[in-house]
């Protein structure tokens, strides 16, 4: 490197403007490499600012076609089993963890925790929050969550003394980069179908692409994006409850699970 | 409110003290001038334009002259306000095509002037030419230097690793 350039050259944009551009990105895989550029840029990158109103205006861009509101509920409920009850592990946590080593910044919390509050919000009640996230994605069709949002829920919130008005409305999420690069697989994986096979596959097409997500990232475990992702006792802050997705044996019989799967879509 | 405006013209003088004479309603565009008739009433004198020089205040003028019918964003900044990443008009694309000096450089004078489609039109336009670079080739765009240290640059690679496109 050439020793230091004090004047700032003429294309220097000053932090602001820097963030107008990372949040104006086509894809998270260009922000992740703009990251890289410098100390600077990365720092940018990585301000919470800058991340969730790049995920916002990228959902708002690219997600209100045809298949995207499926892909936003999936995110929805994917963040429901993984940071909705705390103490949450995955890759919100996982990822934050591996950051703050490296930029010495305060832990990030996943910023979604504090707005969806409301339990079981997303599961159907047939297949509860300790089935594998398998069966409860590929049971997820577009008719059940209907029947769910508008016959189960209402009943059940009653029953605790809520109302449907004080659900926050999925517009409310707030995403966070992470989002941004499982939805972006998932588009991804949706437009590789052929349009003619669409029709068939429409009514699945959560399961579907999910399992095709699942399927490209080779998870185990906790499902967090990673591969092999070590869930660490010693790590998290609170006692995890035993019926979430960090219980050991639960966690064994969902990885074995996932191997079956992705075989089975190999075949 | 702005007074019923008598004035026409105004006149914006260039940090290398051009003065340009624009109509009102073009100026306005810009926020900074828009707030700063609305403060001092009739102006005569030029206005000073201390960080844009001649050539790129034309250029921002002839964007603003394009778009001056448009609707004004409201102040609060609402969703209904709010643009897709996607959406930049043919004529603005064409106007955006200059060299990437003179691209920063309207950046710039968008966000001293206060002028705020001009400002993300041209972020857009930044983000849509930083697609499919490499680090290298950013860093050249930005003309910025790696400052990493080998570890880091290693450390950030394992980082992003889970998100690599596959």
């Amino acid at each position: 490197m050439s020793s230091i350039n004090p004047s700032p050259p003429s294309r220097h944009l000053p932090t602001e403007l820097l963030e107008l551009v990372f949040i104006h990105l086509p894809d998270p895989h260009t922000y992740l490499t703009l990251s890289t550029a410098s100390r600077h840029f990365h720092a940018v990158a990585n301000a919470k600012y800058t991340r969730i109103n790049f995920a916002s205006q990228w959902f708002f861009t690219y997600c209100d076609g045809i298949h995207a509101p499926e892909v936003i509920n999936w995110i929805a409920r994917f963040i429901r089993r993984h940071c909705g009850e705390p103490p949450a592990i995955c890759t919100h946590y996982d990822y934050k963890l591996a950051r703050s080593r490296l930029s010495s910044k305060p832990k990030v919390i996943p910023n979604i925790r504090e707005r969806l509050h409301i339990a079981n919000l997303f599961y159907d009640t047939k297949y509860g929050p300790d089935e594998s996230l398998w069966q409860f994605s590929s049971l997820w069709f577009a008719r059940r969550r209907e029947k769910f949002m508008t016959e189960i829920l209402p009943r059940r919130m009653e029953l605790r003394g809520e109302s449907v008005e004080d659900m926050p409305p999925l517009e409310e999420l707030v995403l966070d980069l992470e989002d941004v690069v499982m939805a972006w697989d998932m588009v991804g994986s949706w437009q590789q179908v052929a349009i003619e096979d669409r029709d068939d596959i429409w009514e699945n097409f959560t399961a579907f692409a999910f399992n095709r997500w699942r399927f490209v990232r080779k998870i185990h475990g906790c499902l967090c994006g990673k591969e092999g992702v070590q869930v660490d006792e010693k790590r998290s802050i609170q006692p995890r409850p035993k019926k979430r997705c960090g219980n050991a044996s639960s966690e064994r019989k969902e990885a074995s699970r996932t191997d079956f799967n992705t075989k089975r879509m190999k075949a | 409110m702005a007074t019923p405006s008598t004035q026409a013209t105004v006149k914006l003088q260039s940090n290398d003290n051009v003065v340009i004479e624009v109509e009102r309603a073009i100026a306005e565009r810009s926020v900074l001038i828009k707030n700063m008739l609305e403060d001092c009433g009739e102006v005569t004198d030029a206005i000073p334009i201390s960080n844009v020089n001649e050539s790129i205040l034309r250029k921002v003028i002839e964007w603003c002259e394009h778009h001056k019918n448009d609707p004004v964003a409201a102040e609060n900044e609402n969703d209904d306000s709010r643009k897709k990443t996607t959406d930049i008009d043919e004529w603005d694309q064409k106007f955006m095509n200059v060299d990437q000096e003179m691209l920063f450089e309207i950046i710039l004078a968008a966000n001293f002037l206060d002028i705020k489609p001009l400002l993300d039109t041209g972020c857009k336009t930044v983000a849509n030419m930083i697609k499919g670079k490499s680090p290298e080739e950013i860093r050249k765009l930005f003309n910025i230097q790696n400052d990493f240290t080998p570890e880091e640059e290693e450390q950030i690679r394992r980082e992003n690793e889970w998100a690599e496109d596959r």
